[in-house]
């Protein structure tokens, strides 16, 4: 076993799973998941609701017994010495609520003090900072909006300066802006050295927030890479989409050079091509011809929901 | 240490700023004393039985008894020596004369006993002055009479610890065994259950934080509240209705304390069996309200029927209720009321084992 690890630590793998399984009654919740975390990244699982994404993640953090398999964290047993993986770890509940009657600042205080190496109340109100609630400071928890509940929650989990955080779907629930703002806070959060493991059910947010991400539904992980590779490993036709003021001909498009398929509606196209420079110079002549003004133009190449779509066979958001 | 200190001082913080519970825990058996001393108490006014024991041929009882009879606050009794005492130490005569059957032969004074009930300050300090002046006026009478040669009247003063009648003496010491129970039962585990439901007690858990420390500091925490209620229900009661802690106060708070403990306890096993804060709630009251009212908190229970008799003697506050009767009200020492402190010991010992089995961290 400590051979093992000492191999685990020189490939920079900061959590290693094999067979990680758990079943409640007949319906099984992981099913032999094997993972491994690399030190420094942002790791994202990412399915939908039922997926098995907080089950593995609460194994991890010691909150679940699995029923089989090893969990290794920093070189720590997860399952076996929990109490020694706590102190290196942050955690992030899904939908947590704190205590009432505490101030934000004496919240951040009693969680540090449960810690060998909790902050100092400096440390504290450089954090406070950190997620921008200084004026907040002595306030209560139910006077806080639900972003900034949710980056209170987030500072919780680094009162120890933990090796590892775990935020289980932390925008659930945020409006676009405070989404964002939680976004900015996690890249920080990395930046400063910290491995981040968070669960989402948001594909643009394992997208613009991960290094790499875990696809899991049903309990098993059915692809793993950046979000790059995901994508590019499906290859899928990139697409030109935009707008124009009057329809366009749907015959016109497709006698394109490289257009496999082209979908209009009254004002927007949407084409699929596989040789998307010869498709744009003659989108671009025609709607010159026309005299039109194309206007929100953009390509994409396929995004992690239709790396999910071709998965499952299922839409994420369904 | 200091994670456990920490948290015990937040529990404390965060008991103390809860103002819906602050009422249950404190205003709120304030007002129930306040409103039932008003409601079923004798309503103050000065009342007062004195017992006289003495021959009807001998002058002295004679003038003592018309003298007594004739103030408009005083019940007058007669009956036999044995049975005026008895009266009084069950707190039926506030003092009782006792007069020599035979005038001495000779001018020796006459001895005249006044036993009264020491108890209650107040009551015995006017009683006491009242029969004083009686006797003195009928010693003086007698001078008048016989000039010179009638028989001195000395008096004797004995105080006595009676039992008291009035019923704010019973019902203080019921109504903090009331505030103790339901501050532990309801107020313990609603507290606890909504931690669970919102998932603050598995936030704790993804702590390096232990069980004993979280079981413990709140422990501490529900003790303060023992305390300030003790301490405030014995202050209204003092001060607004003249109620004198009999025994010592130190023997009261040992045995609050131990009470608060058992229910405070049964608070824990409650949350373990309870999944929501109304269930929790509603679990607490099916163990409240029969003690509420089979262990003698508003009314003697010693006249229920026999059947009943058992159960009432199952329940721990019933236990709690009698022991802080027998020290506030006749100042029983701790030896004495040994019984109640086994009974709320075994309480607590037997709903921690039920705790320890039903505790859960998170809902499922």
């Amino acid at each position: 076993m400590a051979r093992m690890l000492a191999d685990q630590e020189v490939g920079q793998a900061v959590i290693a799973i094999a067979g990680l399984h758990k079943s409640y009654g007949r319906v099984v919740a992981v099913k032999h998941v094997d993972l491994e975390i690399h030190k420094g990244e942002v790791f994202g699982i990412l399915g939908p609701n039922g997926a098995g994404k907080t089950t593995t993640l609460e194994m991890i953090e010691g909150l679940r017994q699995p029923d089989g398999g090893t969990i290794s964290v920093c070189g720590i047993d997860a399952i076996r010495q929990p109490a020694r993986l706590k102190q290196i770890i942050g955690v992030q509940l899904q939908s947590t609520a704190l205590f009432d009657h505490l101030t934000n600042f004496e919240l951040l205080q009693l969680f540090a003090s449960f810690y060998q190496h909790g902050m100092t109340d400096g440390e504290l109100d450089e954090l406070l900072g950190q997620v921008n609630l200084t004026e907040k400071r002595n306030n209560r928890v139910e006077q806080l909006s639900g972003g900034q509940q949710q980056r209170l929650s987030i500072a919780l989990t680094l009162v120890n300066k933990p090796q590892v955080v775990f935020l289980d779907e932390p925008t659930t629930g945020l409006d676009p802006q405070a989404r964002r703002n939680l976004w900015d806070l996690v890249r920080q959060i990395n930046r400063a050295g910290q491995t981040v493991v968070l669960t989402t059910h948001y594909m643009e947010e394992a997208e613009e927030l991960c290094d790499r991400v875990a696809i899991m539904d049903h309990g098993e992980v059915l692809a793993l890479d950046t979000p790059r590779g995901l994508i590019a490993g499906l290859n899928l036709p990139p697409i030109i989409s935009g707008s124009t003021a009057r329809p366009l001909s749907l015959d016109r498009i497709q006698a394109l050079d490289g257009v496999q398929e082209a979908r209009l509606d009254d004002t927007g196209f949407e084409i699929h091509t596989d040789n998307p420079q010869e498709t744009l110079v003659g989108l671009l002549r025609m709607a010159t011809e026309l005299g039109l003004e194309l206007s929100n133009l953009q390509i994409r190449s396929g995004n992690l929901e239709d790396v999910f779509l071709h998965l499952t066979g299922r839409s994420l958001r369904a | 240490m200091n994670r456990f200190r920490s948290l015990t001082i937040a529990n404390i913080k965060m008991t103390f700023r809860a103002r819906q519970a602050l009422f249950w825990n404190l205003a709120f058996p304030i007002i129930m004393l306040v409103l039932l001393a008003l409601v079923l108490g004798n309503g103050g006014g000065f009342g007062v039985t004195v017992g006289v024991v003495g021959d009807s041929h001998n002058p002295i009882t004679a003038a003592a008894r018309q003298a007594l009879g004739d103030i408009k606050d005083v019940t007058l009794k007669t009956g036999s020596e044995a049975e005026e005492r008895a009266a009084l130490k069950n707190g039926d005569r506030d003092a009782v004369l006792v007069i020599p059957g035979q005038l001495p032969t000779s001018r020796q004074p006459v001895p005249v006993t006044m036993y009264y009930d020491q108890t209650n300050l107040t009551q015995s300090s006017a009683v006491v002055a009242l029969v004083s002046q009686v006797v003195q006026g009928i010693d003086e009478h007698m001078l008048q009479q016989r000039t010179g040669i009638g028989p001195q009247v000395v008096l004797n003063q004995q105080g006595i610890s009676a039992v008291s009648t009035r019923y704010i003496d019973f019902l203080a010491p019921g109504i903090i065994a009331f505030a103790l129970m339901t501050s532990g039962v309801i107020g313990v585990s609603s507290r606890m259950v909504g931690y669970r439901e919102k998932r603050i007690l598995k936030r704790l858990r993804a702590t390096p934080m232990q069980t004993w420390e979280f079981v413990l500091s709140n422990v501490i925490s529900q003790l303060f509240v023992v305390l300030a209620q003790v301490a405030i229900l014995v202050g209204v009661a003092t001060l607004l209705f003249n109620v004198h802690v009999v025994g010592s106060m130190g023997t009261l708070i040992a045995l609050a304390m131990l009470g608060g403990l058992a229910f405070l306890t049964i608070g824990f096993a409650v949350s373990g069996l309870a999944s929501t804060v109304e269930s929790a709630s509603a679990i607490g009251n099916v163990i409240t309200l029969p003690m509420m009212f089979l262990s003698g908190i508003y009314f003697p229970v010693s006249g229920a029927p026999g059947w009943l008799q058992p159960i009432i003697n199952v329940l721990p506050l019933t236990y709690l209720a009698n022991g802080l009767r027998d020290v506030m009200e006749k100042g029983l020492p701790i030896s004495s009321i040994g019984v109640d402190f086994v009974v709320l010991a075994i309480t607590s010992a037997v709903a921690l084992a039920v705790s320890t089995r039903t505790f859960r961290w998170d809902v499922e």
